[in-house]
């Protein structure tokens, strides 16, 4: 990826131009108290600095919990847990989002969706008096994910 | 009153006992429930949002086109699954340009988007019935128990599009713990994610939020910790369990969704619960409200 995709560019200047650096959504953020690394002003520096690249194929922005606690308390509403959303939709087309990510992609085009439905979870359900798991016709989930151009992200499906 | 029940996935695939619950405390409140044919997970705010908002939208879209087929509001029982349907349902409300991107998707698998009906959370739902006419289902109040409340993230925020409560302060879910005639306990870092969100890369980093919390639950002296969704559920019920056997006995809080609060507290026997199914046992909140634990399984 050589230029700057345009999305990214819009919203560069539009939202995060704004941040002025105060560390509101550092002290506010779940992820950054677990993982010291993880910063999401600085993460913003970066982007008006130009390390858009960096930032994009790097690990920190999948560690986001997209708690929107950010877009909460940011003063300047720079609104950060969508930027990352952003971020992550771009490093996706790119074909760098994580495994775990994809998984659950995965599983939902296969059966509508993103939990495994196991004979041990028919049996609890049984014991709990529950009506059985309706099996899903996945036809139109997968059309959807077709047409919105989604088949990058399942290529292994479709081989 | 009736609704469309939108289950997702984590509940009825996971944790099967937090629908046992919800659907025993909305039967004794006299709320139909009905199913919704071949609705699909909502869309996942985190895994699906992070690959793609808009297929992200146009799933859940296609749910909620379910549901207007239906003519019914939808009840979600998971806040993942809120955060998604009622962010799509009320940007495409207002953003026709996307609406008819979605629209142009949803035509070729024969639905559309007509914006005809609302999303609402299990907490809205009881406001709609009345908090009084639910506090007069109580014949047990739960006198004396210490409840500390978790909000969850995606209950509250993005506040601009879910516009339920307070994005940092919420009072609702508070409201309806101590109708139960418990109290709840303030206790500090309340608004702190869960961390389900961090599992996907690591797991045991989101361990360490767990831990957190706990320890400021701990430090207010509360019984138990009552959630609104799995995925809360999953982190310290289930989780809870990692960090007890990391740490040799430490933390034994028990957690609770808020509708097996209910349940308990309107006379539903606790064997009627799925408790056993929780990986930290609930017996010492049972004892304190004076009733016998069912058997546990861990
Ligand atoms: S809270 Fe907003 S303005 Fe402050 S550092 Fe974070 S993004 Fe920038
Ligand atoms: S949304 Fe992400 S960056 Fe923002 S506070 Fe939550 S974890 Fe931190």
């Amino acid at each position: 990826m050589e230029e700057m995709p345009e999305e990214l560019r819009v919203l560069i200047k539009e939202k995060v131009y704004f941040c002025y650096q105060c560390g509101a959504c550092v002290g506010s953020c779940p992820t950054a108290r677990a993982i010291p690394e993880y910063n999401p002003r600085k993460m913003m520096e970066g982007l008006i600095l130009g390390e858009w690249r960096e930032i994009l194929s790097g690990d920190l922005i999948w560690l986001c919990t997209l708690c929107h606690t950010c877009y909460e308390v940011c003063p300047q509403g720079v609104g950060i847990s969508h930027i990352i959303i952003e971020l992550r939709n771009l490093a996706t087309k790119e074909g760098m989002a994580p495994e775990g990510f994809l998984d659950s992609a995965k599983q939902m085009a296969a059966t509508g969706y993103v939990a495994p439905i196991t004979g041990a979870v028919e049996r609890t359900r049984k014991q709990l008096g529950l009506p059985e798991i309706k099996v899903i016709d996945t036809g139109e989930i997968k059309k959807i994910m077709e047409l919105m151009r989604f088949r990058s992200v399942l290529e292994d499906e479709s081989g | 009153m009736s609704y469309a029940l939108f289950l997702g996935c984590m509940i009825p695939l996971r944790l099967p006992y937090m629908e046992t619950a919800a659907r025993k405390v909305l039967d004794l409140l006299g709320v139909e429930l009905l199913d919704m044919p071949n609705a699909s997970c909502c869309g996942d705010p985190i895994s699906f949002q992070s690959l793609d908002r808009e297929t992200w939208l146009a799933i859940a879209a296609r749910n909620l086109c379910i549901a207007e087929e239906m003519g019914k509001d939808i009840l979600t029982l998971c806040s993942g699954c809120y955060e998604t349907l009622k962010t799509a349902n009320v940007t495409l409300k207002r953003e026709r340009p996307l609406r008819e991107e979605v629209n142009r998707i949803l035509s070729e698998v024969g639905r559309e988007f007509k914006g005809t009906i609302e999303v609402k959370n299990l907490l809205e739902v009881l406001q709609e019935i009345g908090a009084e006419k639910v506090r007069s289902f109580v014949t047990r109040p739960l006198k004396g128990l210490r409840v500390a409340t978790h909000y969850g993230c995606h209950l509250v925020r993005p506040s601009d599009v879910l516009n339920f409560d307070d994005p940092m302060r919420p009072v609702i879910f508070d409201r309806f713990i101590e109708l139960t005639g418990a109290e709840s306990v303030s206790y500090q870092k309340k608004m702190l994610c869960c961390g389900a969100g961090l599992r996907m890369v690591d797991t045991k980093k989101a361990l360490r939020l767990v831990e957190m919390k706990l320890g400021y639950v701990e430090e207010a002296g509360a019984d138990c910790m009552a959630v609104l969704c799995p995925y809360c559920m999953l982190q310290y019920d289930v989780m809870q369990r990692m960090v007890r056997h990391r740490d040799g006995g430490k933390y034994n809080i028990p957690v609770f969704y808020y509708p097996e609060l209910l349940c308990l507290s309107m006379g539903v026997p606790p064997e009627e619960l799925g408790l056993r199914f929780h990986r930290t046992s609930p017996e010492s909140v049972l004892k304190k409200i004076g009733l016998n634990s069912p058997p546990s399984i861990s």
